[in-house]
């Protein structure tokens, strides 16, 4: 990453410091980032043709895979999508000179820190028998072919599945939370999903926090199966919102 | 797509080390991360929508109805043994490929948007 300046505007993926180094990185646009430094800091960016570049699903991938690479290397804070100054001038003259010492002090208390993402997905024949074992109110409703008796039937389905979700998706926080500094999680959820969460986790308790959710897919195996993603920059816990 | 990233051996849970597709990654960086409000941002407000719009659970009698044809339909003794095995077995599972159709569907209807602009 060259710490050349130019004019165009600055499209923004994080701040990190100013001795990471990232190796031919690609951004939005295809354009490459390289670094904006300023004392211990170092915005990454990536020129932008105009600042009306409309968003494609491959620029969404690109800030993520960016993020993803500094991170690998160090502690980022990362921007929200989308960020675009005029110039590399007016990243440090309007971010990193104002806002220089909580930066710092952001990434040294994100230091050594990862975000952990846990989804867990009700497998859905799976979670149905389960419903309809478990309440016979449910069972006795089966089979009736008449449209009034399926809507209650229906009814007493989702009823039944939202309950369900409640409390599995609390007893799976609840048990995760236990090896987290913070939490933060989804309010809304898919259909058949159960809870969509991410975790702020020490490094070191990463293999710990695997094992934990790989009890919890044993235990629920064959009715919600779980995916865990990362480790990942702490994306859900940097929530600073700023007005310039 | 389920990586192993950990040393201890495991069927029962997915491991990815990083988001593996449009849907995760719009989890993380729309709306997440630090914001500064006065600047220019590149538009996104029609992936935003959709996204949104497609994980809203809509109570209706139209939901209703096919939870009700899902419940009629299953077949108690088969499922829970198939389930479970397939499971253990950890490949190529019913409960898998549908889980991947559903997740498919979602980043289809996310890509296909096309941004307007937002600041």
């Amino acid at each position: 990453m060259a710490a050349t300046v130019t004019e165009a505007p600055a499209y923004v993926y994080g701040v990190t410091w100013a001795d990471v180094v990232l190796d031919a990185a690609v951004g939005v646009g295809e354009a490459s980032v390289r670094a904006v430094e300023h004392g211990e800091l170092a915005a990454l960016v990536s020129e932008l043709p105009s600042a009306d570049v409309r968003a494609r699903r491959r620029d969404l991938l690109r800030h993520a895979d960016v993020l993803q690479q500094a991170f690998e290397r160090s502690a980022v804070l990362p921007l929200g999508f989308g960020t675009v100054f005029a110039s590399d001038g007016d990243v440090v003259a309007d971010l990193l000179e104002p806002r220089y010492e909580e930066l710092v002090a952001l990434l040294q208390s994100l230091d050594g820190l990862v975000e952990l993402t846990v989804r867990a997905l009700y497998d859905d024949a799976g979670v149905l028998a389960t419903i309809v074992r478990d309440e016979p109110g449910i069972a006795a409703l089966r089979g009736s072919s008449n449209p009034a008796d399926q809507v209650v039937l229906g009814e007493a389905v989702a009823q039944a599945l939202a309950d369900r979700r409640a409390r599995d998706a609390d007893e799976i926080v609840a048990s995760l939370s236990a090896l987290a500094r913070e939490v933060a999680v989804e309010d809304r959820v898919a259909e058949f999903e159960v809870v969509r969460a991410a975790f702020l986790v020490d490094r070191s308790a990463v293999d710990e926090f695997d094992a934990k959710a790989e009890d919890l897919a044993r235990q629920h195996d064959g009715v919600i199966r779980f995916k865990l993603t990362g480790p990942l920059p702490p994306h859900h816990f940097v929530s600073e919102r700023w007005a310039s | 797509m389920a990586i192993a990233t950990q040393g201890t051996a495991s069927n029962y849970l997915q491991r990815a080390p990083s988001p593996s597709g449009l849907a995760d990654v719009v989890d993380l960086i729309l709306d997440k991360g630090l914001v500064i409000d006065a600047y220019v941002r590149i538009a996104v407000i029609g992936i935003e929508l959709i996204t949104i719009d497609a994980r809203i659970v809509i109570a209706s009698v139209d939901t209703y109805l096919r939870f009700a044809e899902q419940v009629n339909r299953l077949d108690l003794t088969q499922t829970e043994a198939a389930g479970i095995k397939e499971l253990r077995d950890g490949g190529g599972s019913k409960a898998k490929d549908k889980a991947k159709g559903a997740a498919e569907g979602l980043k289809e209807k996310v890509g296909g948007s096309n941004g307007s602009s937002r600041d």
